[in-house]
């Protein structure tokens, strides 16, 4: 087994089941989902099922300046991340001065878009630009600026696997020995643009999601934020901190099949998670549980379920999909997948696929549905797969 | 250390070219969106069909970049874009505005993530390898740069296809404009840049890059310190490799030219002794500016014999610096070398 050289110490979420890690073990275990029509977003699409954070910016400005102040002309996203971030930095006992010897590394794909889409096509005074605020890396400057700036601030942008990319690249910059704290994770806000692009691609259920199950019909899109502090062995032994788990391995790999669709036998999902177990120097057996990337298309649980079997063969661990509790919260999804898996196993529990009722045809396995099995998860692995065929794949040891 | 076999150049200057170095394209102010190749014979045309233009220039400064190496396939593609391919942007949203969210056409939006560039060349190649986008305005290459560098030193791969893509259009210039984007540099440019690098050295070879650093300190001696690290090929904070022995005033003898975004910026933290080459006067600004830098400290070392090792300087904004050292292929980082330093 290879060694392990890099710890979570600390973990900070923000999703459509509420603000923090308290709040998300209470909605996971008591199977509260926090899909709902949109409340916030204005859009024509007002029926369409959304993972919303029911709060509006104000609101969400006002909790977090009960803490410290927030940058003028933060979006959504940024707001977000800057919850979730709060959140992990406290739970590693890191404070506003450690943050410039530790490095952020956020991700998203939407950034600023939200403001984006209310001016860029009305080009009027020069008070409505917020054309600075658009692009991914200004969100991720943005909050950093909160804490007085990192070491190094970096954002990745690979669609709906990006904050499993951002893991990875942590990991490999406290490796690589060019930094001992990184925190890493992304953030990701509902916007017209992005719920209009699912919808134009038609893979959005009219109805709540139902991840795995015969006759689902798509995904809801979701919004949120999740951040893990990731730390060098001798930085938490150093500092007293105790690890929530270790990054036992991760992988990244391209389906390289087409930009939107997932080959048939799911090639790139296969590849990440053997390459992950490979990496961690693990057998499929020592996985308990898998978060799937189960988004609730057609296309993606077939192709996900696929390269599972492959992967597992005829011992399948416990799978299930929480996207029907937060949504997909696209490029966020990974940390706060990644967070909701760590959650369960401290807690020794099994998150649930809600909505499941009938297994797909193709598939062996049917997904966790007792919300009260409860076990020693000892290594689980988080899937996050993204438009383009980037695939990614984290596995975590408990410590 | 990591080495660069081969690259290619799509920006305002002629396009896989050189030229510039003796008789560069001169612009003044404003957009000058870059010049580019006939891509009939560079890209089969069906797939060329379906492409944007910015997915062009990838897909063809990749094939080119990769040619230039004798490199069939990548194992892995490490990509760098400030804002990704804007026009789809651009149109999605106005279709939206104009259909009030009715029968929109999803190409336009599945072409606009940031990681369309990557994911095209990797489906133009069949490439499955490792395949990642960074997007963080200027330090979008130093950070896909810095990725790649510990693939290789890691042994994770063996090679790597690193590439920067923006694209300006005419709108989101004029809003970037109005907001200062663009104060104080010569003009506003397009860039595609791609890279093949290898973890060990051969026959292709043109460069040696021993080090990248990026810092968000604005601090002069912090920025001095962050840059030697680079030069010298040492990662980590000073005094764990033993190899911190105060750090130089100036950089002379360390680097023999230093190409900068901001002369300005570089004066104050270098001094004037070692020459500088203010790049954006002949390449612009942009959000993957800083890999045409690296091309052209590579180009100045392939062309004038009397340079052994560039100093890369770009920062955002004051918000974060890079650095990045290239130098000639038997270039022996401090590590390397016997008895420390």
């Amino acid at each position: 087994m290879r060694q392990r050289d890099v710890f979570v110490t600390g973990m900070g979420a923000v999703s459509a089941i509420g603000n923090g890690t308290e709040a998300f073990s209470e909605a996971l275990r008591s199977c509260r989902s926090g899909i709902s029509c949109p409340k916030v977003l204005d859009t024509v699409h007002s029926a369409l099922p959304v993972g919303e954070v029911g709060l509006g910016n104000d609101a969400l400005k006002a909790l977090l300046e009960k803490r410290m102040p927030v940058p003028d002309f933060s979006t959504r996203a940024a707001l977000l991340g800057m919850l979730a971030l709060d959140e992990a930095l406290e739970s590693a006992s890191l404070y506003k001065d450690d943050c410039r010897k530790m490095v952020l590394v956020s991700s998203t794909a939407v950034g600023g878009m939200d403001e984006t889409e209310k001016y860029y096509p009305f080009p009027g005074s020069v008070e409505e630009n917020l054309i600075d605020r658009h692009d991914c890396g200004a969100m991720t400057d943005a909050i950093a600026a909160r804490y007085g700036g990192f070491s190094m601030q970096a954002t990745v942008s690979t669609a709906c696997s990006a904050a499993l990319n951002a893991i990875i690249f942590g990991c490999n910059l406290i490796k690589s020995g060019r930094a001992d704290i990184v925190v890493a994770g992304g953030a990701e806000c509902l916007s017209k643009y992005h719920l209009n692009g699912f919808n134009s691609l038609r893979i959005l259920d009219s109805r709540r999601c139902r991840p795995f199950d015969k006759d689902r019909a798509g995904l809801n899109l979701g919004e949120g934020a999740g951040f893990l502090v990731l730390e060098s062995l001798s930085s938490a032994r150093s500092r007293n901190v105790s690890a929530i788990a270790s990054v036992a391995g991760y992988a990244n790999r391209c389906d390289a099949y087409h930009q939107t669709a997932s080959s048939d036998s799911g090639e790139g999902a296969y590849l990440c998670m053997s390459s992950a177990l490979e990496y961690a120097g693990l057998a499929p057996s020592d996985i308990s549980y898998v978060n799937a990337h189960g988004t609730g298309t057609p296309n993606n649980d077939l192709s996900e379920g696929r390269a599972i079997e492959r992967v597992f063969g005829a011992c399948v661990p416990r799978v299930s999909s929480t996207k029907a509790f937060t949504g997909h919260t696209t490029a966020a999804s990974g940390a706060i997948e990644s967070i909701i898996s760590l959650i369960a196993m401290r807690e020794r529990f099994y998150p649930v696929s809600l909505g499941f009722s009938e297994k797909i045809d193709e598939l062996s396995f049917v997904p966790v549905t007792d919300s009260r099995a409860c076990g020693e998860l000892r290594r689980i692995m988080v899937n996050a797969f993204g438009f383009g065929g980037n695939d990614s794949c984290v596995i975590y040891e408990k410590c | 250390m990591v080495y660069v076999d081969g690259m290619a150049q799509i920006t305002p200057q002629e396009p896989f070219s050189d030229k510039w170095y003796d008789a560069p394209v001169t612009y003044g102010h404003g957009l000058h969106p870059a010049i580019d190749p006939s891509f009939a014979g560079l890209i089969p045309a069906a797939a060329a069909r379906r492409m944007s233009l910015l997915q062009k220039r990838a897909v063809a400064t990749a094939l080119s970049a990769m040619s230039a190496a004798s490199l069939e396939m990548p194992d892995a593609i490490v990509t760098g874009t400030g804002a990704g391919t804007m026009k789809n942007s651009e149109r999605f949203l106005s279709d939206m505005i104009e259909g009030k969210g009715e029968g929109l056409s999803p190409t336009p939006f599945i072409n606009s993530t940031h990681n369309t560039l990557a994911a095209t060349v990797a489906i133009t190649l069949g490439c499955r390898g490792y395949n990642t986008t960074y997007s963080h305005n200027g330090i979008s290459f130093p950070a896909a740069l810095m990725d790649s560098v510990m693939g290789l030193e890691s042994g994770c791969f063996g090679s790597v296809l690193l590439s920067s893509h923006d694209e300006l259009p005419e709108h989101y210039y004029r809003l970037l404009d109005d907001a200062g984007e663009f104060d104080g540099e010569p003009f506003a440019g397009e860039h595609s840049v791609s890279f093949v690098l290898r973890a060990v050295r051969n026959e292709h070879t043109l460069a040696a890059v021993p080090g990248v650093e990026i810092t968000a300190s604005a601090r002069e001696e912090d920025l001095r310190k962050t840059a030697f690290r680079a030069c010298r090929g040492v990662t980590g904070e000073p005094g764990r490799n033993g190899a911190w022995q105060g750090i130089p005033d100036t950089f002379q003898g360390i680097a023999d030219m230093i190409v900068t975004g901001d002369p300005d910026s570089s004066r104050k933290i270098f001094g004037d002794q070692v020459p500088m080459f203010p790049y954006k006067e002949v390449f612009g600004g942009g959000f993957s500016a800083p890999a045409a830098s690296l091309y052209a400290a590579i180009t100045f070392l392939r062309r004038n014999p009397s340079l052994n090792g560039i100093l890369v300087h770009n920062h955002y904004k004051n918000r974060q610096h890079s650095f990045i050292f290239a130098a000639r292929p038997d270039f022996v980082p401090v590590r390397e070398r016997s008895g420390g330093f």
